[in-house]
């Protein structure tokens, strides 16, 4: 749970899984429908259907995916918001929240909770905002100077080794007291 | 995901030089590692974010639940095949109809397969053995490919659409504009709240002032 686990908000209710999870009976077959063996190095669609689940369940604030995976990850949101509805559960409800303007080609869209009092709402948001949205530890770290030390924090899925997150990490401005917080943080988001 | 009876686990992977270096010397030592190095460093012992050695692919020799104490020896060495010969003058190479790289990736899965059963040792040292000389065929016939030219991209690249007028886009497009109008309407009049001001964490780390520039 992102709240609680990332951030120590403990006034966030933990999530009904208890309640949930009978409903979903239908969801592991549903991920594995994007499975796909010839897609070794990388599986958008099943990324994005990863990282929904993620936010479904508090995992995580936000993610964030290209236009192209809209109407999959669309779907998805509708199904999960009926389990939601139909158990009274609806302060859980997800939403996908399109953002980009198409003259510069850039749509893309967020998914996070209908109720989430962290993810920032407004159109316009910068590189800083969009981090935090995402829940990095290192949001605004955006170097238009590629030659600048940098590294790159991920989580993978073990057995596939997709990436369902990843952020640049400026190594200038990680101090070794920073750099155990930024350890720390991470860690707690493998759980 | 556990608790929602999915498969799905995940592990944070901080991709640094210094943890490519950490890991090239971790894998020359004659002793395998402990189950919690393993755990959290195996994705650089295949060379995933290793970028200037290895072209990435997703064929891998192991995974994370590979019996790697028991194949130690053939671990290294697929290692070492990896950091050397999938990089890019080989898959250049395929790129130019040159078969190696399937035959590798075919090798890997082999050898994945084989490190995920547990056998007696005697086993395991014919088993190793039997993939090293392969490895070294394959490594031979590498040797003798031309060094790679600087005057083209190294990876494939997906051809961007020319088609002036795709009706779909413009359908897709047309249809975001009333989407984002719609939510730009909920917004002020029925949902108010998503105003409100937002948690916050404790400010945590600095950032460059570029972080500032809106990206959209």
């Amino acid at each position: 749970m992102a709240e609680r686990a990332l951030y120590h908000n403990d006034s966030e209710p933990p999530f009904p899984f208890d309640d949930i999870v009978p409903s979903l009976d239908w969801l592991p077959s549903s991920i594995a429908s994007y499975q796909d063996p010839d897609k070794a190095d990388w599986n958008g669609e099943l990324v994005a259907i990863i990282d929904t689940v993620l936010v479904f369940a508090g995992a995580r604030t936000s993610c964030l995916h290209a236009i192209e995976y809209h109407p999959i990850c669309a779907a998805l949101v509708a199904r999960l918001n009926s389990v939601l509805c139909s158990l009274g559960l609806e302060r859980y409800e997800i939403e996908i929240v399109l953002r980009g303007t198409a003259s510069r080609g850039r749509w893309i869209f967020f998914v996070t909770r209908k109720h989430s009092r962290r993810f920032i709402w407004p159109r316009h948001l910068t590189h800083y905002e969009i981090g935090r949205n995402l829940d990095m530890f290192t949001a605004g770290h955006f170097p238009r100077n590629i030659t600048r030390p940098r590294g790159a924090s991920s989580i993978i899925e073990r057995s596939s080794l997709y990436s369902v997150f990843d952020e640049v990490v400026l190594l200038e401005y990680l101090t070794p007291e920073t750099k155990q917080q930024f350890e720390m943080f991470n860690r707690r988001k493998e759980k | 995901m556990q608790e929602l009876q999915l498969e799905f686990r995940f592990i944070w992977l901080f991709d640094t030089q210094e943890a490519c270096n950490q890991a090239a010397e971790r894998m020359s030592l004659q002793y395998p590692p402990d189950k919690h190095w393993w755990a959290h460093n195996f994705p650089f012992v295949l060379g995933r974010g290793d970028s200037d050695h290895v072209v990435w692919d997703g064929n891998t020799f192991c995974g994370w639940n590979s019996h790697y104490e028991l194949y130690w020896g053939l671990i290294q060495r697929a290692y070492d095949f990896c950091m050397k010969y999938r990089g890019e003058k080989e898959w250049r190479a395929y790129e130019d109809g040159n078969d190696h790289w399937l035959r590798s990736s075919a090798l890997f899965e082999e050898i994945k397969e084989a490190v995920a059963e547990v056998v007696d040792q005697e086993h395991a040292t014919t088993i190793t053995s039997d993939f090293t000389a392969r490895m070294e065929r394959l490594a031979e016939e590498a040797d003798n490919f031309p060094l790679p030219s600087e005057d083209r991209p190294a990876r494939l690249r997906k051809e961007r659409s020319t088609s002036i007028f795709d009706f779909q886009r413009w359908f897709s497009r047309v249809a975001q504009y009333v989407s984002v109008s719609w939510e730009a309407f909920t917004l002020v009049l029925l949902e108010r709240y998503k105003l409100s001001p937002r948690l916050t964490a404790a400010k945590s780390i600095n950032y460059p002032r570029e972080g500032d520039e809106f990206l959209f």
